[in-house]
């Protein structure tokens, strides 16, 4: 039994959010599906392919409270196609379907029995922080995209995240490179936690935080399997990954032999243009950091074999020695993309040895790329 | 509680390591079909994940969640429907894309139980690359990750899938056990238990279906009925039924298979008999149609027919030509005394 | 689920723990103290003899941050960060699944990275026999200039898939199986550390059982363990391990001589409804068998059986002929469990064929062809070399293949000269063991093996289909062809002279004759030709 009506505008875009989480694979054939429950004033819609559930509440008139499941792409795509205005949705006693109407459309849709959908996980208890949603939606773009995609180790796909005190530290590593962010809570934590994040939930979670200004609320329950972020009207659980991470304070060089700044729209100018010579060479662009009275430049490039070379310089202030050292030119070109300073720092130490990244003026960030081997 | 039939050294392997905290993280259940691999299998994933202990009560929400396969933690993993082929019939293997995906969840804390099993159903339809995919995962899973492989003929498997399981046998229930579960707790007929009991040759599975369901049965004496319909018919009649059954094998390889099993069993029991072996054959139902027609035959015709269903079994495995397998195989189709008579061309 | 299992609990984690392989490790630790690392090794060797680990070893020795002598020391953080499975720099790569050109592309793009924090990238590629043909051959680019940081370490354990280009860019190690004692020592250990009381009779046990491979002695140990607990018998192992059957082997081999088969119809149910695998049964079975055989040849003592049991098999061989005898085993030997799961039938149907032997003229070889017997043609050719697949098929028990009766036997298994191609490709196994050593690198069997079966007869030419096109090149080069041509008149008696063509590699082509049609089967042996073969679907 249910008995509800709202916006078609409000049950279209709460579809569209909690459609990210619905499972495209069925291991469990109800997770197609998406949770409908009319609960005191509000609908609430909720959807999980069991790594990551999304819930979302909206306004919604209550005339009988009561809960199902339907078919989420179905529901969602005629939803869309509806004209805008009032949608009233039933479902009859005891009965296993919606009758959906709106206008001078109506729509009959089978469903499942919402005991059987997938508790939706609530996490009440455990480590509570908040973050300013900004900060946290910068500090993922400039972490995430250094996980690996796929792995045979599940960790690397992972974001590490440690609270301490009033920080929170994310990293990640693809065993090419690392990307470390500290963030400052709106909290203090009492206890030291470190859990790994899948990065997908974390992009996912970058999405729903788009437009929205509040701070963000995050929970990580006490088995840590599960970490909930609570945004307005949405509430976004994901599941954590288990292992261990590696050690990454080990992999950040501690000194350099070459440091120079850049600036950074230009150094990724002149990153991209080589990365189009080095599409054909495993990627490869060449660094030349050369140092001249205080001053100094970088130039950058690449070769397509067979079909041509180019060179590019940025003005540097260059300390320490002049180095040579290679890069795969997308990891550059991913770093700098989201550094989001005006000036950067680049330390090398040999051709062979990690070089670092860090924005100028900053010290919350720093990126540590692995060079290529290359016969220069 | 246990709720497997019959099998108490397996369960009492189980428990004990379970009590002592020493449950490997990979199993392999070995045991015929419907022997009850996958209750066990669902019954450790229930004990590992119980609300109440370390044995499943079968009653709180987590057995029941598992127990109806709703369960976000626990997979069985088989073979899936071949959507192509327009009927329900299943593909032909577990593929890598299946085992990747494993890997992947694998990875995860459990959603909502404390342990995450993955139940590889029929481990024999693992091809050559998802079993050696899942090598890795099956040696080192990451912590509360158990997963249990289910095979019939473990000779079928990769040796370095196996040395990485413990292995744990499941044996034929007997036929009384049988008989008495189905009359005591399934309140079915004595003389349907006990003709059930015997039938299935301990797969324990295969009479609860067949008490429950009547198509079983009926399929069955469909099936043997067709079969000794043939061996009396016409060359033009064999040859239409292996027509009508390589039609079916494009579109449920499964079942054809299951027609081929049957003859084996049947001519099997030929030989027995003709052997004077009666106590062992599989369709004790029809003992005094096997004796009757085991005197048509000499024991070498019903071996070699025997093992002509053999040759066609492997080779419609091998992806043979279904029609031409099925044509040889009505080919060899032995006459009986009797027919030779009657037709003495022949 | 709180412990480890013993194989992962109890791997090798030094060079030194790594049992039963000297012969590699002392190369390896010797390469390791004078600094002469390679940059690509091939591990190759039966499954659970220690190649993963020993790859993981190596890994942990280069890069081991410690000042010791010994390395690896298993202490210090890039020791550490291999044995917990999270160091950055060790890369365990999956062949099978894992095998196309794709992966590959990307491996060697990702090969050029410099190390994160060790000092070399070590990757590891587990089964690499899977690689498909392309995928080698990128490999190959890449095992010719490796970057210096970079070692791979590839495993196999089917050497013979493995290409000769890439061969011959590695250092080859093989791994041997496990020796008994090499065994039980390792087992002892464990039973030591675990508190498992065990006498040495049942490590024996279950060592023989494990068949060289470690890891499923240490996995046999730990179901034996936790089925009975730290304190198990004698008894209660067999009965694990299906052995407890000893009367029954003798009930059955005797109904099988008397040609009793109800009897021994009987005999094979009770042993399956007692739960005891019959796998296991027939080849103790088949052992007692070769026992008789060899107590009737007169050589009691190379049968290793105890002496009130040999007198018992003195009086049973005395009431049959050797030559039944010798096709009784194979009748037995032959059997292929993995055929079905319903797995009396097939020692069934082996019985029946025995009371059929008597009654038929030279019976036809009915199900799958497995040379048992050493099936020498001419005494006066140096033997082919059969010792091992005779050992896989009577279990490495003593060394008996030098035996006169065998030999005998022998001679009666290949009908000279062959007329047909399924006469052929029925020895043809027989006669790729007989060009082991042959070659260039001694591996001609291997080739040929792996490489191609035999398609067709025409007149005196012999057609050989090849599954690639490099090897097909090979053998149709005059210097081999020729080799095989005068082989293939040594075995067979016949000149017949060797046509090779290029054909689709059957799924399973050990058993090609067999998915052949049989209508063609029997068209060919009529005279038919196979001029084009259709790929079933």
């Amino acid at each position: 039994m249910m008995k509800v009506s709202c916006s078609q505008e409000d049950l279209n875009r709460g579809l569209a959010v909690v459609g990210r989480a619905v499972a495209t694979r069925a291991v469990l054939p109800i997770t197609n599906n998406v949770l409908i429950a009319a609960e005191g004033s509000q609908l609430k819609l909720a959807a999980t392919n069991l790594e990551v559930a999304i819930t979302c509440w909206i306004g919604a008139t209550i005339e009988e409270e009561g809960t199902i499941t339907i078919p989420a792409r179905l529901v969602t795509d005629f939803v869309n196609s509806l004209p805008s205005g009032r949608i009233d949705m039933t479902v009859a006693p005891r009965g296993q379907s919606v009758e959906l109407t709106c206008a001078r459309y109506e729509a009959h849709i089978s469903g499942l029995d919402a005991a059987d959908f997938p508790p939706i996980p609530k996490i009440d208890e455990g480590v509570t922080i908040k973050v300013k949603s900004e900060e946290l939606r910068t500090a993922i773009n400039q972490v995430a995209f250094a996980a690996a995609s796929e792995e045979s180790r599940p960790v690397l796909t992972g974001v590490q995240a440690d609270f301490d005190g009033d920080t929170l530290t994310l990293a990640a590593a693809d065993g090419f490179r690392l990307a470390v962010r500290k963030l400052t809570l709106d909290n203090v934590v009492e206890e030291k936690v470190t859990v790994i994040i899948p990065a997908r939930s974390l992009a996912e979670l970058n999405r729903l935080i788009t437009d929205q200004e509040e701070p963000v609320e995050l929970t990580i329950n006490p088995k840590k399997s599960q970490v909930i972020f609570r945004l307005r009207n949405v509430e976004m659980v994901s599941q954590l990954i288990q292992g261990t991470f590696p050690n990454y304070d080990q992999l950040i060089p501690q000194s350099y032999t070459t440091k120079a700044v850049v600036n950074l729209a230009d150094f990724l100018r002149a990153t991209r243009s080589a990365s189009i010579f080095a599409r054909d060479g495993s990627g490869i662009v060449r660094l030349q950091v050369m140092p001249k009275d205080g001053k100094g430049k970088i130039a950058i490039s690449a070769r397509a074999e067979e079909v041509g070379d180019n060179v590019g310089e940025v003005d540097a202030t260059v300390e320490g020695e002049e180095t040579k050292i290679a890069f795969n030119g997308k990891y550059l070109v991913d770093v700098l993309g989201v550094l989001g300073e005006d000036e950067v720092a680049f330390e090398a130490t040999t051709s062979s040895s990690p070089g670092v990244l860090r924005p100028v003026g900053k010290d919350n960030y720093v990126h540590v790329v692995m060079p290529m081997f290359v016969q220069w | 509680m246990w709720n497997v039939i019959g099998q108490p050294k397996a369960v009492e392997l189980l428990r004990h390591s379970l009590e002592s905290g020493r449950l490997a993280h990979a199993y392999l259940f070995v045991g015929q079909p419907h022997v009850g691999k996958a209750t066990l299998a669902i019954n450790l994933a229930q004990a590992l994940n119980c609300e109440q202990g370390i044995e499943p009560c079968g009653q709180c929400r987590s057995c029941l969640r598992i127990a109806a396969g709703k369960h976000a933690d626990v997979q069985i993993i088989g073979r899936l429907p071949d959507t192509g082929s327009g009927e329900a019939g299943p593909k032909k293997e577990i593929s890598i894309g299946q085992i990747r995906e494993l890997q992947q969840a694998a990875g995860l804390r459990p959603y909502e139980g404390k342990h995450r099993v993955f139940i590889i159903d029929s481990a024999e339809h693992l091809n050559e690359e998802s079993a050696n995919c899942l090598l890795k995962t099956l040696e080192e899973p990451p912590p509360e990750v158990l997963i249990i492989l289910l095979a019939a003929n473990d000779a079928r498997l990769l040796p370095t899938i196996v040395s990485r399981c413990q292995r744990v046998e499941l044996l034929p229930v007997p036929a009384n056990t049988i008989e008495q579960e189905l009359v005591e707790h399934r309140q079915i007929e004595p003389d349907k238990a006990k003709a059930f009991s015997r039938l299935c040759r301990g797969g324990i599975g295969w009479a609860i279906s067949a008490s429950l369901n009547e198509r079983l049965p009926q399929e069955r004496s469909l099936r043997l009925n067709e079969l000794q319909e043939l061996v009396t018919t016409s060359l033009d009649k064999r040859f239409d039924f292996a027509t009508k059954l390589a039609a079916q094998f494009n579109k449920n390889r499964d079942s054809v298979e299951e027609v081929l099993r049957l003859w084996l069993d049947w001519w099997r029991d030929l030989l027995l008999v003709k052997e004077g072996c009666a106590e062992f054959i599989t369709n004790v139902d029809q003992e005094e149609t096997l004796v009757q027609h085991s005197e048509g035959y000499n024991v070498a015709e019903i071996r070699h027919f025997i093992e002509a269903i053999r040759a066609a079994l492997e080779q419609l495995e091998q992806n043979a030509n279904p029609r031409l397998v099925l044509e040889v195989l009505m080919l060899s189709i032995p006459n009986r005394e009797e027919e030779r008579i009657k037709r003495p061309s022949a | 689920m709180a412990s480890q299992v013993f194989y992962r609990k109890w791997r090798p984690r030094t060079l030194a723990q790594v049992v039963g392989q000297e012969p590699v490790t002392k190369t390896l630790a010797n390469a390791l103290t004078t600094g002469r690392v390679a940059h690509a090794y091939l591990f190759c060797g039966p499954r659970g003899t220690g190649k993963t680990s020993t790859g993981r070893i190596l890994a942990k020795a280069i890069n081991c941050l410690s000042d010791d002598q010994e390395k690896p020391c298993n202490s210090c953080s890039m020791c550490q960060a291999i044995n917990e499975g999270r160091a950055l720099d060790l890369v365990e790569i999956d062949g099978a699944s894992n095998r196309g050109i794709d992966e590959i592309r990307d491996l060697r793009e990702k090969i050029n990275f410099a190390p994160i924090s060790a000092k070399y990238k070590v990757y590891i590629i587990d089964e690499v026999h899977m690689l498909t043909e392309p995928a080698f051959n990128a490999l190959l680019k890449t095992l010719e200039e490796p970057p210096p940081h970079a070692i791979f370490v590839l495993a196999t354990t089917e050497i013979h898939k493995i290409p000769l280009t890439i061969l011959s860019r590695c250092q080859r190690f093989d791994f041997r199986r496990l020796t008994k004692i090499d065994m039980v020592g390792k087992l002892q250990d464990i039973c030591e550390h675990e508190g498992i009381r065990a006498e040495s009779q049942v490590l024996d046990l279950i060592a023989r059982a494990a068949t060289g491979s470690l890891r499923d002695a240490e996995n046999l140990l730990e179901q034996i363990f936790l089925q009975y607990g730290s304190d198990f018998s004698l008894t209660q192992v067999s009965e694990k391990l299906g052995l407890s059957s000893d009367a029954r082997i003798y009930e059955l081999a005797k109904h099988i001589l008397n040609k009793d088969i109800s009897a021994g119809l009987a005999t094979i149910n009770s042993v399956s409804s007692d739960g005891l695998d019959l796998r296991q049964f027939n080849q103790g079975l088949v052992e007692y068998l070769r026992g008789l055989l060899m107590v009737k040849a007169g050589a009691p003592d190379t049968a290793d059986f105890p002496q009130d049991v040999v007198s018992e098999m003195k009086q049973l061989a005395a009431s049959v002929s050797m030559t039944d005898l010798s096709k009784v085993i194979k009748l037995f030997a032959q059997i292929d469990f993995r055929a079905d799961s319903q797995s009396t039938l097939s020692m069934e149907l082996a019985l029946v064929d025995c009371s059929l032997l008597a009654a038929e003229r030279p019976q036809k070889v009915i199900s799958k062809e497995k040379a048992v017997i050493a099936p020498t043609i001419d005494t006066d050719e140096p033997r082919p070399d059969n010792t091992v697949q005779q050992q896989e098929v009577t279990e490495a028990e003593s060394p008996a293949s030098e035996e006169p009766p065998t030999t005998k036997i022998a001679q009666a298994a290949i009908p000279q000269p062959p007329q047909s191609i399924e006469q052929i490709r029925q020895h043809w196994g027989e006669f790729v063991n007989a060009c082991r050593g042959m070659g260039s690198s001694g591996n001609l069997d291997a080739l040929l093996r792996s490489a191609c079966e035999a398609v067709a007869l025409e007149d005196d030419t012999l057609v050989l289909g090849f599954y690639w096109d490099f090897q097909r090149a090979k053998v149709e080069d005059r210097k081999y062809r020729h080799l095989v041509e005068k082989k293939l008149q040594d075995v067979f008696g016949v000149p017949y002279r060797v046509r090779c063509i290029l054909t689709p590699k059957n799924k399973a082509p050990k058993t090609q004759q067999q998915a052949r049609d049989p209508l063609v089967n029997e068209a060919v042996k009529m005279g038919a030709r196979i001029i084009e073969e259709e790929p079933n679907e």
